[in-house]
């Protein structure tokens, strides 16, 4: 499950990389948590919350549907 | 010096020369501002950012029997609309949340779903929850409907915000000991971060910050469709002290942007919750300066550097109005991550997107190069620095009912 979630963030990348930001996957739970850090200027954007939801959490749940939430850590 | 007119019908021969307001900075640093002005006829600007004045109108079309929805009650995915108006006209604002939404009571507040995310569902296409109430009349009978409801089967669906494309605007920071929840997002104690909202050298009311070249009836890209300049936006402020440059220090300038939703698309309108804050509708807004002369050419100019925003503080003085800046920063600093507030190295972050405020300006470049977006004359220009026009507060006065 981690290979497909680290596949699912590939399209997620440039985006971010766009505004200088970037996201690293740091654990998949068995109970379908997936924790990530966000880092570059995404550690200091104030609209981070929302990348992480509606843009990192919607592709990774549209791409792993076992995935029940992703956290920033 | 060149007109509207002259420009217009190079973009219909195929020989418009575009640039975008990134572009354009390297040009006149290379050719200098009078032989740049010579060669390019239109620069693009563009921002995408959080802009809580902004909402739809629509007319849902009357049913059978046929309902009063003004002056009754209506709702699209639970999410309140206005309904003041006639029997099926309503407005949807990006802000309003549903009744039952918990709003801050659960500290500090999610917001998850608003009249921002509403606005994106319906220009996606997809089917939203119309339910409305009504008191029933002669004419209208019907006091109920629940319906689903496509953008497509609406009679007009039109976004028109009030208030849009500040033109600079403040760096928020928070000098208290605990952690706020602004519409400049959270900030963190004790100068823990500062954030920021403008694509600067890109964002539209700097790149001709006198407003000469644009004013009501100009096209403009909005939404990811054509929209226009209806009015100035509210709060509009033309007549803040000004750089050398003529850029404003403060916020100032604002638009009223109308453009019908139908031909939008959501990678544009993007619907958003503020922690602890709200709901809200993030808009790309992208407009042409056409380059009459080499003085417009020399605004649209100005970089990052040249362009100067206030540090403010969010604990304490903009919720009680108190004036005072903690000092003032380039976007050039500004965009390098880390800015210094009274002595301290403080990390920055923008709400706005200078990646998407950048494909705007492309986007935006490649319509008019292809013909497919000529360029308006304005039909009125917005209140000028010069017009006395401002901002005024609220002056609150005792609300006596008058005696029967």
């Amino acid at each position: 499950m981690k290979e497909r979630v680290e596949k699912a963030l590939e399209k997620v990348r440039p985006m971010l990389q766009a505004d200088g930001g970037n996201v690293e996957l740091v654990e998949v739970t068995a109970d379908g948590i997936v924790k990530v850090r966000l880092k570059g200027s995404c550690g200091c954007c104030p609209m981070s919350s929302m990348t992480l939801k509606m843009g990192i959490e919607r592709i990774i749940k549209e791409d792993v549907p076992e995935i029940k939430e992703v956290i920033a850590i | 010096m060149k007109t509207i007119k002259e420009i217009n019908e190079k973009i219909k021969k195929g020989e418009v020369v575009v640039v975008t307001a990134e572009e354009v900075i390297d040009l006149v640093q290379k050719k200098g501002a009078k032989k740049a002005a010579q060669e390019v006829d239109v620069v693009t600007c563009g921002t995408f950012g959080p802009m809580c004045s902004s909402g739809a109108y629509f007319n849902i079309g009357h049913s059978k029997p046929r309902i009063k929805v003004g002056g009754g009650g209506c709702k699209l995915n639970d999410v309140p609309c206005y309904t003041g108006f006639g029997a099926v006209d309503i407005y949807l604002g990006a802000t309003a949340l549903p009744d039952d939404d918990p709003r801050n009571k659960v500290y500090p507040g999610e917001f998850k779903y608003g009249g921002g995310h509403v606005i994106q569902e319906l220009v996606s296409g997809e089917d939203v929850r119309l339910e409305a109430t009504a008191y029933g009349t002669d004419c209208y009978p019907r006091r109920k409907i629940e319906t689903l409801i496509n953008i497509k089967d609406m009679n007009e669906a039109v976004l028109f915000n009030i208030r849009n494309c500040y033109q600079n605007y403040n760096v928020a920071v928070n000098l208290s000991d605990k952690p706020i929840y602004t519409y400049m997002g959270m900030l963190k104690p004790n100068l823990g971060n500062a954030n920021y909202c403008s694509a600067g050298q890109l964002s539209p009311l700097l790149k001709d910050p006198y407003y000469r070249t644009f004013g009501i009836g100009t096209k403009i890209f909005l939404g990811g469709g054509v929209g226009y300049i209806a009015w100035h936006g509210t709060q509009h402020n033309p007549s803040v002290l000004r750089k050398d440059n003529g850029i404003p220090q403060v916020p100032a300038g604002t638009l009223a942007v109308i453009g019908d939703l139908k031909q939008m698309n959501k990678s544009w309108l993007v619907g958003t919750s503020m922690l602890g804050y709200g709901s809200t509708l993030i808009v790309g807004i992208g407009l042409p300066i056409p380059v009459l002369d080499e003085e417009v050419l020399n605004y649209a100019a100005v970089p990052d550097k040249g362009i100067y925003a206030q540090v403010v503080d969010y604990s304490v003085s903009y919720p009680n109005c108190l004036p005072g800046s903690l000092g003032e920063v380039s976007y050039d600093e500004l965009k390098s991550g880390k800015i210094i507030v009274q002595g301290k190295e403080v990390l920055t972050g923008n709400l706005s997107s200078y990646s998407k405020a950048r494909e705007i300006c492309e986007e935006l470049k490649d319509w008019i190069k292809k013909g497919n977006f000529l360029l308006s004359e304005p039909v009125s220009p917005l209140p000028q620095a010069d017009s006395g026009y401002g901002f005024k507060m609220l002056k609150e006065r005792p609300a006596l009912k008058k005696e029967e």
